[in-house]
């Protein structure tokens, strides 16, 4: 076992030291069979929880894991590690293809932050403005089919074991509700836009009985591919309980890329899942996705302020701030939606 | 160091960050973080040289809403008087955090009316924003979204 001193001692939020981390295993997951972590790499995309790429040796061999910890401030409080890895194990036992919990550490103190060591997921991925597209342009249509498929079975999950909500509308208010608090949590100096697309979204949330999983950060990057085949949905800290159309609207705005689930492929979901998906819910659940990502990357510029050191996140919060005229736009398109539906 | 100006420094970190310490960076992560810094770097340095960029926000904000303030005094009275009101208490604010922030919060009070002449109000925001973030959009860093896609 190696010797770690004081010194090696983990900061919350940072790289865990690979001899930290081997002592670690050793002592509080024998089962893994750790003998050697010989290096812990942070992964350069994500922007909330920190995810490392763990190369070690166990009495099975080499492994590749994927160590996946709560920041310290992060843009998505409050974080709940073992919340994320109990709904990932319950999709993965209801046969989606997702990544093996291998170990929970829900003390802070053992290596700074909680964690959760899993396995990684061999694969291919897509960036959503990928190069590959404009080589390949063949490659588009075949992945919005297996993205369509994917998210129709995502729905589909039961026993997902997150809070339910008597309707769609509830679901949808509940939501407005997180993304209230957050703001009121993260807020650096007060966004009176944002505010009001909030009261907006609070008083407009569409009926429907249809509630299901929702993904939440449904977009190529967090998916892994192989043969075509999507082996691995990644990254479930923002799933909850709601309107499917509140992922598709994702897909078309926030998430979007070559794989957008509007025309055909949007027929195509509702013809593999009978839900039902029209323009009232489109625009106001685009409006809600647009302002839940803007509340979160408005969460940067605190973040920054209480310490935290990726630099990533100025861009962030700017990048949010420039979205308030894209809310008031998507506020102005619900208002026509709706009067052309009365 | 007593010796050099605060924007002689600045410039000084800049150039060792771009000149010493990028090339020698592999690992994507910390690359991110130091065109990052640069940025960020760049974006001091034109504070040092312009002031908070607050002082511009408010000072539009407020003769913006001023105005609107006087064209509601004939068509919404009250919420006129309110937006008036709001002026006045940002008037004697000197530090432009705080006064934003009194701005930003009388605001969000206004926008909670549902007088359609809050419409109004909302659209003075929207177009300050709207320059704002066409100001800001200066210190983005591409490399710093791109690595999140």
């Amino acid at each position: 076992m190696p010797q770690v001193s004081e010194d090696d001692s983990v900061v919350g939020g940072q790289v865990p030291v690979p001899e930290r981390l081997e002592e670690y295993l050793s002592r509080r997951a024998p089962a893994l069979g750790t003998r050697r972590v010989n290096a812990v790499e942070r992964f350069p995309n994500g922007l909330s929880s920190l995810s490392c790429r763990v190369e070690a040796e166990t009495d099975n061999g080499p492994v590749t894991w994927v160590l996946r910890a709560e920041p310290e401030h992060g843009v998505i409080p409050p974080y709940d590690i073992a919340a994320e890895c109990r709904l990932v194990e319950r999709v993965g036992a209801a046969g989606l293809p997702v990544p093996a919990v291998l170990h929970v550490e829900s003390d802070p103190a053992e290596l700074g932050s909680r964690f959760a060591l899993m396995s990684f997921v061999e694969g291919e991925g897509y960036r959503s403005a990928d190069p590959r597209f404009e080589t390949d342009t063949a490659i588009v249509p075949a992945l919005g089919l297996r993205f369509v498929e994917m998210l129709a079975r995502i729905h589909g999950v039961r026993g997902h074991g997150l809070t339910a909500h008597a309707d769609a509308a509830s679901a949808a208010r509940a939501f407005v509700a997180v993304c209230r608090r957050r703001l009121a949590e993260t807020e650096v100096l007060p966004r009176p836009l944002i505010r009001h697309a909030l009261d907006v979204l609070d008083r407009r949330a569409p009926e429907g009985d249809k509630t299901v999983l929702l993904h939440g950060d449904y977009r190529l990057p967090n998916l892994k591919w192989r043969d075509g085949e999507i082996v691995g949905i990644l990254d479930w800290e923002l799933a909850r309980v709601g309107d499917p159309a509140s992922d598709l609207a994702f897909t078309q705005l926030v998430g979007a890329g070559p794989c957008a689930i509007e025309g055909d492929l949007a027929d195509y979901y509702v013809e593999l899942t009978g839900n039902v998906v029209d323009d009232r819910r489109i625009a106001y659940y685009q409006m809600l996705e647009m302002v839940k990502s803007t509340v979160i990357g408005l969460a940067g510029a605190r973040d920054i302020v209480q310490g935290g050191s990726d630099l990533r996140l100025l861009s962030v919060a700017g990048l949010a701030a420039s979205a308030e005229p894209v809310i008031s736009m998507l506020e102005t398109m619900l208002d026509r939606v709706e009067e052309v539906s009365a | 160091m007593i010796l050099v100006e605060s924007r002689e420094i600045l410039a000084a970190v800049r150039r060792s960050l771009e000149v010493n310490v990028l090339p020698a960076v592999a690992e994507d992560f910390a690359r991110v973080q130091v065109i990052a810094a640069i940025r960020a770097l760049d974006e001091v340095a034109d504070r040092l040289d312009h002031g908070d960029p607050l002082h511009g926000v408010n000072g539009r904000l407020e003769r913006d809403l001023g105005d609107l303030a006087a064209d509601l005094a004939e068509t919404s009275p009250e919420l006129g008087s309110r937006v008036a009101a709001l002026l006045s208490q940002t008037a004697g604010i000197s530090d432009p955090r705080e006064k934003y922030r009194v701005i930003g919060e009388g605001v969000t009070e206004l926008l909670t009316g549902d007088e359609p002449a809050t419409a109004l109000i909302r659209h003075v925001m929207e177009v300050e924003s709207a320059r704002t973030s066409a100001d800001d959009a200066a210190w983005m860093c591409p490399e710093a979204i791109e690595s999140l896609q």
